[in-house]
């Protein structure tokens, strides 16, 4: 139940209502970290120890409405690493804002702001309790961002999304496309509006997977110029 | 590349390649991933090319608790300005083995606890330079879902 809920949130309306209420829910992750032994060789430093609370990574806030039995909107706002903006803790990031459509298992399409589909882990990521990780594989670890280039290995952003699945037999044949900006985005407003693409390029990607039985693999790539 | 400037990676091109396999039966699980990032860079003797890989297997021992055990990797290759007016190129290496549980207490609330010793290497080959940074990481944690 618990995995349905987060990964897709499927509750819908009944049919014949056109819209549900909005439904707004989330989750956080509060960790204790104890770091000993740092050593470097060579030593420039003597070998150091220290503990810290922190609200780790995740506090995340979805919001969900049901606008007809094929439409859904979702928004999706990330604090991490004990947010405060008055001591310059941590980030608040808006990770998801999209309205998506359902024709069938076979088709969905998303428009705005969504998570590429990109091996495994990058779309749940963020589910920190679906995950049996506190610290998450190296580059899926997004708290680490202020010293992991985290965005150089996955893809972070798209805004337009198409996916989707096939079934022949017994197997799944799952597809996703995902295009997005270019990288040059700017974030300096000395130079104009933040966060749009300074550039004409774009950025494009997908996967595609197969799932048998108790197993599923893909593969995934984007390009972006 | 020495007297060089440090590209900007905004301005190339970069293509990331993944893999991923995963597979559930009632008791264990393992998944694994690849991920190649490469850019289009002409430069002789720099890249800023890199590479990611982890493998997870997880053992659910009981109805509640999880076991698992991971090891994950990534190597890269970038430029700094080491000293002034010159730029060179860095090589690191990202080791992580690491194990842990987790245990669902209720049905939105999930304890959880892990342990990992990191490993670090950079070098700079053109300046004969290298360091490695070790450190082990022990953290508890309690993910809520409301």
């Amino acid at each position: 139940m618990l995995a349905v809920w987060l990964t897709s949130p499927a509750v819908s309306p009944a049919r014949g209502q056109s819209e549900s209420e909005l439904h707004i829910f989330g989750f956080f992750q509060n960790a204790f970290m104890h770091q000993t032994g740092y050593t470097t060789k060579p030593p420039f430093q003597p070998e150091s120890t220290r503990n810290s609370f922190s609200v780790q990574q995740q506090h995340n806030f979805f919001f969900r409405k049901d606008l007809h039995p094929n439409w859904w909107a979702f928004v999706n706002y990330e604090f991490l690493n004990s947010f405060n903006s008055a001591r310059r803790w941590g980030s608040a990031n808006l990770e998801e804002v999209w309205v998506r459509y359902r024709a069938n298992a076979r088709f969905n399409i998303k428009f705005g702001l969504s998570i590429p589909v990109f091996n495994n882990l990058n779309e749940i990521k963020n589910r920190t309790p679906l995950l049996p990780y506190i610290v998450r594989p190296l580059v899926y670890e997004t708290s680490f961002s202020e010293f992991i280039a985290v965005e150089e290995f996955l893809p972070a952003r798209a805004f337009l999304q198409t996916y989707g699945f096939v079934t022949v037999g017994a197997t799944k044949l799952d597809y996703a496309l995902f295009l997005g900006n270019g990288p040059n985005i700017n974030s300096d407003p000395n130079h104009g509006q933040t966060g749009v693409d300074t550039t004409d390029s774009f950025f494009v990607g997908g996967r595609i997977g197969i799932r048998i039985g108790e197993w599923k693999a893909g593969l995934s790539a984007t390009c972006s110029s | 590349m020495e007297g060089g400037t440090i590209g900007d990676l905004q301005q190339l091109t970069r293509r990331r390649l993944g893999g991923d396999l995963s597979c559930a039966t009632r008791d264990w699980s393992l998944e694994a991933e690849l991920i190649d990032v490469s850019y289009d860079d002409d430069t002789p003797g720099i890249s800023e090319d890199k590479r990611f890989y982890y493998g997870t297997l997880g053992y659910q021992a009981t109805e509640r608790l999880l076991l698992y055990g991971s090891y994950w990797v990534t190597t890269g290759h970038g430029v700094e300005q080491i000293v002034a007016q010159q730029v060179s190129s860095v090589q690191q290496r990202v080791e992580v083995p690491t194990m842990g549980v987790s245990y669902q207490l209720r049905e939105s609330i999930m304890l959880k606890a892990q342990y990992a010793p990191v490993n670090i290497d950079l070098e700079v080959p053109s300046m004969g330079l290298a360091e490695t940074i070790e450190f082990r990481h022990l953290s508890t944690a309690i993910s809520v879902v409301f």
